[in-house]
């Protein structure tokens, strides 16, 4: 199971076949790594769980928004499981909550 | 990275770090700090980080500064948010929540919902993004 960055304080862990725990904290910084990452799977449908995200801003929104359109496009589907409150805050913020199919933590 | 008391505030700070996209967590990190050592709650230190990085972010991503200045202060009436160097002066003229399809453009609108006002500043021979959130 790969563990990106160990580094800077986030993470992604792959936790099952195009399932993946993303934790810490996704900013401009972090963003594009997490990116790039996700962007390399082949898998049909990609689930990120995002009940481990300490803060989030509009950088990290970019990256989900951006899969989701991958997703409209013949990329793999998005679903977004566990959003924590900072994700929640955000996607309610911007009016993306029913952007996403998501499941609560 | 230092507190001080200025200008009648009850306090402030005021932090400046290179226009690095890797001193974000750092610059969140003490102003989640000095937030809540000055009064504010659990919240308010998360939308106050929110605005912060945004604003942060766009310093960095936007404009040629190869520093960035932030000062969060706490009166008796407000919270107040600077952030400098601003590189567009008609930044804050059309702030519009870019249609759900559009990966990116939101970050001024993030900060619009969370604060009372934000307006640009001269600061010195700079100017500023500078927020104000009412105390509640």
């Amino acid at each position: 199971m790969p563990t990106v960055s160990p580094v800077v304080p986030w993470s992604v862990v792959e936790v099952g076949p195009g399932e993946f725990e993303v934790s810490g904290e996704i900013d401009a910084h972090s963003a594009p790594a997490l990116a790039q990452h996700l962007a390399a799977q082949s898998a049909s449908k990609l689930v990120l769980d995002l009940a481990g995200v300490t803060f989030m801003d509009s950088s990290g929104l970019s990256v989900v928004v951006n899969l989701r359109q991958l997703g409209l496009t013949g990329g793999p589907d998005l679903v977004i499981r566990r959003p924590s409150r900072p994700v929640v805050r955000l996607f309610e913020i911007t009016g993306l909550t029913d952007l996403f199919v998501t499941h609560p933590c | 990275m230092t507190d001080t008391d200025v200008g009648g505030a009850r306090g402030a700070l005021e932090i400046r770090a290179s226009a690095d996209p890797a001193e974000l967590s750092n610059v969140r990190q003490q102003v989640r700090k000095f937030v809540e050592g000055a009064g504010g709650d659990h919240d308010l230190a998360a939308d106050l980080e929110l605005v912060v990085s945004e604003l942060a972010t766009n310093v960095i991503e936007h404009t040629q500064s190869p520093t960035l200045t932030v000062v969060v202060s706490r009166t008796s009436d407000d919270w107040l948010i600077e952030v400098s160097d601003v590189g567009d002066l008609g930044i804050l003229d059309d702030v519009v929540l870019p249609d759900s399809s559009q990966p990116a453009g939101r970050g001024l609108f993030v900060v619009g919902a969370l604060v009372d006002d934000m307006t640009i500043v001269e600061v010195g021979d700079s100017y500023a993004i500078r927020c104000r959130i009412a105390v509640a």
